[in-house]
């Protein structure tokens, strides 16, 4: 196959960008799951082939696998390895966008590196309309817009000239983001992590004292990442409590994704199930032995995401969740870290040491 | 803290108190030994387990207990001592708690709370021979005059904190490796692969003294495929896998296949990987190869470079040996014994000497009382 494949790339366009790019399209696709997993399987096994001859790097990891029969047995990647390989599926030097990992572990940080973000901002964008409905066209955020973060990225392709209250070097602008929020006339859209959400709500004082903040009709809360554990889950439910009794009238959507996919999970309301495009296929896999879980069953949640063009689709994650038979997945956080053995380092450990000796 | 004496302490002034309860410490160890490891393994297969726990009581003779007492002052010995004992190693308190007995002791194991079987066992057979040892998973360790640690470093601050008359020494996680020249002839070459097959099978590569990586000159796929076979060949089965491990597993073979060369077994890994990703965690039978080359140095230079970037920023325990006698094995051997506070030969990295320094610090004389003028 061609270093660009234009009748492969033709039908994922096609495919992701579906039938006039609308919500009714979308939506149907959604609701059809037979009709799209029998093409999302078929795109996927010609990505994965057209992949190992354009990724030499992915083609050496896959260098022993089965010939697949289906999309669930591509060989995957673990996410960690963006960290130490390029990934790419043309010359890297050739890269022209590169998103990076937030790399608190490890140090160094993972880089997902493409030619374009055609298909990321296609499937972005429909997915989140078809889960979410219209999106408000200004928005207030407190998510990093940098050029080498995704979710920055994302956002701004949703809503042009969002305004951030967020800096990686200062953190969270409190006062300036309820300032915003207050003097906003129209629907906004506000998109942040959860911990800068926690942040912003602990800076509102005391909520019995304070009105709540009602935002013009429309307005839509994203809550992103924060999944860290059985503990904070804990307080993300009352996070979620605490985002609607200090935004009645908003809704409180979930956002899961991250650097390695270019496709997003949403939960139309922040608590219920992540539901994925019809473009991303999601498994659970047994941790000690990347075995494909039954649905229902938790395990480590691997991707296969069309949208993932330029690198590999195939992705295993370090997030521990439960896929049901429609593939909504229900986050259990990450996985837990090993424990001590003995004397020895545990993983984080190790990779810490790793980190310093890098720096 | 309690420092007073108890009956019996004068016994160990007298070479003769010495050995007896050296016999009495060696007569338990008999006893451990005979019954059924399984259950006190932490998961280990029961034919490795025993392999494991035969390695651990070999040095650990009469003779040799004796010998680890010689020229102590009586005086200086604690009135008692406690070992919290990490999960990991199943047999790694033995040494400890066998020491202090025979120095006349009272001995409080502190067993992981979730694995306190052979803590229970050895306390058993050692106060069955009227000797003063007990285990608990409790925290308490009131009225101890000393203490070990084994854990991380937050356990060493808790217990200091919460204990501060105690005599604390903590042993914090650290890491061990091996550095080899890989012989050309296949024979010797086999050798060096069933002595370091040995050091990764026992205990299924768990603790500080698992090698992390083998640093390797040579034809290192050829000590690979060795390697693989000796692994392949091993009669016990590994402990099932630690399913926060897993994930760390597939990341190495998929940067090996991508970066190096993997061979896989059922139940063990031989992986070539370039230096730069060495990374100090041992996984259960997997063997991390790093080739010591680096083309813009000359060999001697390239292999102390690859070593002191390895090891830069990483505790270290051992490190196994296998040099040749020539400039550059010489050289890396005099930088090995600068890295690590232990040296040994391939085969034995898990099964150090008995009395020792273990990570640098003398093992009985980090209990005993000041001396005068100290």
């Amino acid at each position: 196959m061609s270093p660009q494949d234009p009748s492969l790339r033709r039908r994922l366009l096609a495919f992701i960008g579906g039938d006039g790019d609308d919500v009714e399209a979308a939506s149907a696709t959604l609701t059809d799951p037979a009709a799209a997993r029998a093409a999302f399987n078929a795109l996927a096994l010609d990505l994965y082939a057209w992949q190992r001859a354009n990724n030499p790097q992915y083609d050496a990891i896959c260098a022993d696998a089965p010939v697949p029969g289906s999309w669930r047995d591509l060989p995957t990647v673990p996410v960690g390895l963006f960290r130490d390989l390029d990934l790419t599926s043309f010359p890297v030097a050739q890269a022209r966008v590169t998103f990076r990992t937030s790399g608190t572990t490890a140090g160094r940080r993972g880089q997902h590196r493409s030619l374009d973000t055609v298909l990321y901002d296609l499937g972005a964008g429909r997915h989140a309309r078809a889960c979410l409905g219209p999106l408000p066209t200004t928005g207030i955020g407190l998510v990093p817009l940098l050029p080498d973060s995704s979710l920055g990225h994302m956002c701004q392709s949703f809503v042009p000239g969002l305004q951030t209250f967020f800096d990686p070097d200062q953190g969270v602008d409190c006062d300036g983001c309820w300032a915003a929020l207050r003097q906003a006339q129209q629907a906004v859209f506000v998109p942040g992590t959860a911990f800068a959400f926690d942040l912003l709500l602990a800076t509102r004082g005391v909520p019995t004292e304070l009105p709540p903040t009602e935002l013009p009709r429309g307005s839509i809360l994203m809550v992103t990442g924060g999944s860290k554990g059985r503990a904070v889950q804990l307080s993300e439910q009352a996070l979620a409590a605490s985002l609607r009794r200090s935004f009645p009238g908003s809704r409180v959507v979930g956002e899961y994704g991250m650097t390695e996919l270019s496709s997003q999970l949403w939960a139309s309301d922040w608590g219920q199930p992540y539901v994925p495009p019809p473009w991303l296929g999601v498994k659970a896999v047994d941790p000690a032995t990347g075995r494909l879980l039954p649905p229902g069953e938790a395990g480590l949640l691997s991707f296969v995401d069309l949208a993932n063009y330029w690198s590999v689709l195939a992705i295993e994650t370090q997030d521990v969740g439960v896929v049901s038979q429609t593939g909504a997945v229900t986050l259990h956080g990450r996985l837990p870290g090993a424990p001590a053995r003995g004397c020895s380092l545990t993983v984080e450990e190790a990779l810490a040491r790793v980190a310093a000796r890098r720096a | 803290m309690s420092g007073g004496s108890r009956e019996g302490r004068s016994e160990g002034s007298s070479k003769g108190s010495s050995l007896g309860r050296a016999e009495r410490v060696h007569a338990a160890l008999q006893q451990l030994q005979a019954r059924p490891v399984s259950g006190l393994a932490q998961g280990l297969d029961p034919g490795l387990a025993a392999w494991c726990l035969r390695g651990a009581l070999e040095p650990l003779t009469v003779a040799s207990l004796v010998a680890a007492l010689r020229g102590v002052d009586p005086d200086r010995v604690p009135e008692s001592v406690g070992i919290v004992v990490a999960r990991g190693v199943f047999t790694a308190p033995i040494e400890w708690a066998a020491l202090y007995a025979t120095a006349g002791c009272r001995v409080v194991l502190k067993a992981p709370h979730d694995a306190p079987e052979l803590c229970d066992a050895l306390a058993a057979a050692l106060s069955a021979q009227g000797l003063p040892v007990r285990a608990s998973t409790s925290h308490d360790l009131a009225g101890l005059e000393a203490v070990v640690v084994f854990g991380s470093d937050e356990t060493g601050a808790a217990l200091r904190s919460a204990w501060p008359a105690a005599r604390l020494t903590v042993f914090g996680h650290r890491v061990s490796a091996a550095v080899v020249d890989t012989p050309d002839a296949p024979e010797a070459r086999r050798d060096l692969a069933r002595c370091l097959a040995q050091d990764v099978l026992r205990y299924d590569t768990r603790g500080c003294m698992a090698p992390t990586g083998v640093f390797a000159r040579g034809d290192v796929a050829a000590l690979a495929v060795d390697l693989h076979q000796q692994l392949a060949a091993s009669p016990w089965p590994r402990a099932p896998l630690d399913p926060a491990l897993g994930a760390e597993w597939r990341r190495r073979v998929a940067l090996a296949r991508a970066l190096g060369r993997a061979w896989l077994g059922p139940q063990h890994a031989v992986l070539i990987l370039p230096a730069a990703h060495y990374l100090p965690l041992a996984l259960p039978r997997m063997v991390c190869l790093h080739p010591l080359a680096d083309s813009k140095l000359p060999e001697s230079e390239a292999g102390l470079s690859v070593l002191s970037r390895a090891f830069s920023t990483v505790p270290l325990s051992s490190l196994a040996l296998s040099l040749s006698p020539g400039p550059v094995g010489t050289a890396l051997r005099a930088q090995a014994y600068r890295l690590a506070p232990r040296c040994c030969v391939v085969g034995s990295l898990q099964t150090p000497a008995f009395p020792r320094l273990h990570d640098g610090v003398d093992m009985l004389a980090c209990v005993l009382r000041p001396g005068p003028g100290t």
